[in-house]
């Protein structure tokens, strides 16, 4: 074997069993040659002054700072638990709040809400007994709403009537004036 | 008796000190389980045997003391988070080594970025001049002492001269006794790259403290 093969399987030499044939290998090479007893008398020293150095001690504030820190994790992990009790709280009280509106839209009492009622008419007033309600023809019909052409073509049809009314010379400015009032009590 | 520990251990209506004693003669695993079902001294007796070992591993990985111990409570606290994540098929050494390595990389990563590197050296080095006084045995001479200290430092130093990579698997050979296969596990490398990067290590080790030793 040579040296730089040796070099190259160091480790699996250094670390093979004791009696296993890569371990003897290693050894036969090494019974003839001095460079690499040196090289692995160097690494063997080394590893064991590394070895040798005592182990580093954990300062007195290690224990305090991670009881410190561990404490405060037990503390998020119940508030976790709260917070998703909470927030599984309030899903389900949305889901019912939703369901409760969802059944009411479906039913019967608000089914009806916004249909139309034939309701009967309302007589306020009546003819006395013995008397018909006579509406002349001519005139314009008052239970029924004028349709927007029938009430410009009654506005414009007296057009001059309407010019005479609202000018001057009409009766409403030549009578005294009238002052009303909200309570509806005319004062002259 | 001990198999009954091992496997069905029942804690309760037992003292704090007995638990402690029970804890102390039962398998990682089996204390991690513990822990997981409510019992919090289960997670002490775990930072009992793990602390010195991994502040070991993560000190001679980093190089900075200070900082290693930061990284190992670190590494407990997240053990703490998230045992309920532990395959329990697996050992828990590899994973609880795994989370440090991890935590040591990523240190070593952001030192490299960052400019306190320099700081921290400067700051060991002073603290290494205001060490306290120490009585010698007066049986060895002070030359032999001092050549053996200084041995001590500069094969510390030729540890931390290793690259990252190398040093990780180094440490966790020489220093921790792993398997090759536990390593690979702890540095999610392959066996053959733990085997070529443990070679290389040596190599580089022996080449710069030879030297020092001849």
């Amino acid at each position: 074997m040579k040296c730089s093969e040796f070099l190259e399987k160091f480790s699996e030499f250094q670390d093979a069993q004791k009696d296993s044939p890569k371990k003897k290998e290693g050894e036969k090479h090494l019974l003839v040659c001095e460079k690499c007893t040196h090289y692995t008398a160097v690494v063997s020293m080394g590893v064991g002054i590394l070895q040798e150095i005592p182990p580093a001690g954990l300062s007195e504030s290690f224990w305090a700072s991670l009881e410190h820190r561990i404490f405060h994790i037990r503390d998020e992990k119940i508030l976790g638990g709260t917070h998703l009790t909470l927030l599984a709280r309030s899903c389900v009280t949305v889901c019912a709040l939703l369901s409760f509106i969802v059944l009411l839209k479906n039913s019967a009492v608000f089914s009806n809400i916004g249909r139309d009622v034939d309701l009967p008419a309302i007589v306020v007033s009546s003819p006395p007994p013995g008397q018909q309600l006579i509406i002349p023809r001519s005139s314009p019909d008052i239970f029924e709403q004028p349709s927007s052409s029938k009430f410009v073509y009654w506005f414009w049809s007296d057009i001059n009537g309407l010019m005479y009314e609202y000018s001057t010379m009409g009766e409403r400015y030549r009578a005294s004036s009238v002052l009303r009032q909200a309570d509806l009590v005319e004062y002259k | 008796m001990k198999n009954q520990l091992r496997y069905n251990p029942d804690l309760s209506g037992v003292t704090v000190g007995e638990q402690r004693k029970m804890l102390h003669t039962l398998e990682d695993k089996t204390i991690v389980q513990l822990f997981l079902d409510g019992h919090e001294h289960a997670f002490e007796e775990l930072v009992n045997r793990y602390n010195v070992r991994l502040l070991n591993f993560v000190y001679r990985t980093v190089g900075d003391l200070e900082r290693g111990q930061d990284l190992v409570q670190e590494t407990f606290v997240r053990v703490y988070r998230h045992a309920h994540r532990f395959d329990q098929t697996k050992k828990f050494s590899t994973w609880i080594y795994t989370i440090a390595g991890n935590l040591a990389k990523n240190e070593l990563r952001n030192r490299s970025r960052s400019p306190l590197v320099f700081f921290q050296t400067i700051k060991k080095n002073w603290e290494a001049d205001h060490r306290p006084l120490e009585w010698e045995d007066a049986s060895f001479r002070p030359d032999d002492l001092y050549r053996k200290r200084h041995l001590k430092v500069l094969v510390e130093k030729a540890v931390n001269e290793l690259p990252e990579n190398h040093r990780i698997v180094f440490v966790l050979r020489e220093l921790e006794g792993k398997s090759y296969e536990d390593i690979a596990e702890i540095t999610g490398c392959r066996l053959g790259t733990v085997k070529s990067r443990l070679n290389r290590a040596r190599n580089k080790f022996a080449g710069i403290i030879a030297p020092l030793l001849s």
